[in-house]
């Protein structure tokens, strides 16, 4: 028997007669019938994240009739969430994500407890957080968070059911460091800071994170059940363009750092520092100390007749969305060739969407000699909330 | 020898060239390794590939390609909340 399966104990637990209605589907499956649906009732899942993954998560496994769900975010829901984040509605807008989705969850069904941690998981909180939990799944967007999560769940030996998304790509797992690899096992060390895109600078197809996350959550009542084969130990690599679904075999590894027999993390680290970037999106990005410029310092210096050129970082599909009215547009990876075109003697404002890139084309010129640079704060969206509201934010 | 190459999520917008979804076909020296493939499609850019994949089976960049050999690289996703 899984070691999961001994953790959640059915034996106290009851139906009502209007919870066997509402379970009549399950009920009727042998697979699952009534000892089935009392395991779901007494289990516990926490949610990391009630985002695009965290939505339908959320929302079957609430359906399912999962007794306890937590959900951890520290976010409000904005519009720019509503094109996949199918647990937020219209009328949610502004309101704490927990929240939200905690009223979501209980129309769905009220006969769970959904309990809500309004904060960011960090290494202080994350173990008195997830403790009580018989199952941890991973929905955040960020690689901090996804190696705390899975060090958090390899020292409290709980599996991590792990799911991550970008474009039209995604990634599922079920990493049980008592069964299997875990997440260091297959990616030891973080990217490069900066190097690897977030959804919020790459974007993400809306449906996406409805697929990989419904994929997550057949996990968890899969192991909560006990039946079928879990993804332990392997690794699902969806592309949604070509629609192809590729397994490859995990293997754990012997120099782990946390879960090989040799492990020598034996408590939880400063994640931040571990991958060189901040545990959570950072919707504005600055370039540091003394190259910022804020959108109204910069309309300021417009007004005044400044000489200065504003080099916009972003794509052309972005630049059609918006754009300020006498920007050059140079995309981020065509800087590096056209560099030629721009004059260092001139004073030269970077801006992208909401400053990260430009933050990191400022360090490229600046690397290249340029001095006279700055970075417009919060990019065009902080320009279009402060200075041009006819132009739209996305 | 010719093997075929797909790039997946972030490693993409390093060949734009490339049809949307399309595998790259592409020709190299016989025992040509893993490593030199990535060097030949997508320059030196080591860091940003994760997993590597040669007909489905993961692979480290030593591994010495054959004729007809199907290759993913992915680079690290970690996208899912906002």
């Amino acid at each position: 028997m899984s070691l999961i399966l001994e953790r959640i104990d059915p034996q106290a637990i009851e139906l009502s007669h209007a919870e066997i209605s509402r379970y009549s589907r399950h009920l009727i499956m042998p697979e699952v019938g009534l000892a089935g649906q009392k395991r779901l009732k007494a289990a516990s899942v926490l949610l990391i994240g009630t985002g695009g993954l965290g939505s339908p998560l959320g929302m079957y496994l609430a359906a399912a009739g999962i007794g306890k769900i937590g959900l951890v975010d520290f976010d409000v829901v904005d519009a720019s969430n509503l094109q996949r984040q199918v647990i937020h509605g219209t009328a949610s807008l502004g309101q704490l994500k927990v929240d939200s989705a905690r009223a979501r969850l209980l129309d769905i069904n009220p006969d769970i407890e959904v309990a809500t941690y309004n904060e960011p998981f960090t290494s202080e909180n994350a173990l008195a957080i997830a403790r009580p939990y018989d199952i941890i799944i991973d929905g955040t967007d960020n690689f901090p968070t996804r190696y705390l999560t899975n060090d958090v769940c390899v020292l409290l030996g709980k599996p991590n059911i792990y799911g991550s998304i970008f474009r039209f790509e995604g990634q599922a797992s079920v990493f049980y460091a008592k069964e299997g690899p875990c997440y260091r096992c297959l990616f030891p060390e973080p990217p490069p800071p900066g190097l690897v895109p977030s959804c919020a600078e790459g974007g993400v197809l809306g449906v996406l994170p409805g697929t990989i996350g419904t994929i997550q959550a057949t996990e968890a009542i899969k192991l909560i059940l006990g039946i079928g084969q879990p993804l332990i130990g392997r690794l699902l690599l969806y592309d949604a363009l070509n629609l192809t679904l590729e397994e490859v075999k995990l293997r754990k590894n012997p120099r782990c750092l946390i879960c090989s027999e040799n492990a020598s993390i034996k408590e939880l680290v400063d994640y931040e520092a571990f991958c060189g970037v901040p545990g959570h999106d950072h919707e504005e990005e600055s370039a540091g100390a003394g190259w910022d410029i804020t959108p109204t310092e910069l309309a300021a210096r417009l007004v005044q007749g400044n000489h200065l050129k504003i080099i916009d970082v972003r794509e052309p599909h972005e630049w059609d969305i918006s754009h300020i009215e006498g920007a050059e547009m140079i995309p981020l990876g065509s800087l590096a060739a056209r560099m030629h075109e721009l004059d260092s003697a001139q004073d030269i404002v970077l801006q992208c969407k909401t400053g990260a890139r430009s933050a990191r084309a400022l360090e490229m010129l600046r690397t290249a000699g340029f001095r006279k640079l700055k970075n417009l704060k919060g990019g065009i969206n902080a320009w279009a909330r402060e200075v041009d509201p006819s132009l739209p934010t996305y | 020898m010719e093997v075929t190459v797909r790039l997946f999520a972030s490693l993409r917008r390093h060949r734009p060239d490339l049809a949307l979804g399309q595998p790259l076909t592409c020709q190299l020296p016989e025992r040509a390794t893993l490593a030199d493939l990535i060097q030949a499609v997508l320059g030196p850019l080591p860091d940003e590939v994760a997993i590597m994949l040669v007909n489905g089976q993961l692979q480290a960049g030593e591994q010495v390609l054959s004729e007809g050999d199907r290759v993913s690289l992915w680079p690290p996703v970690a996208g899912g909340a906002l």
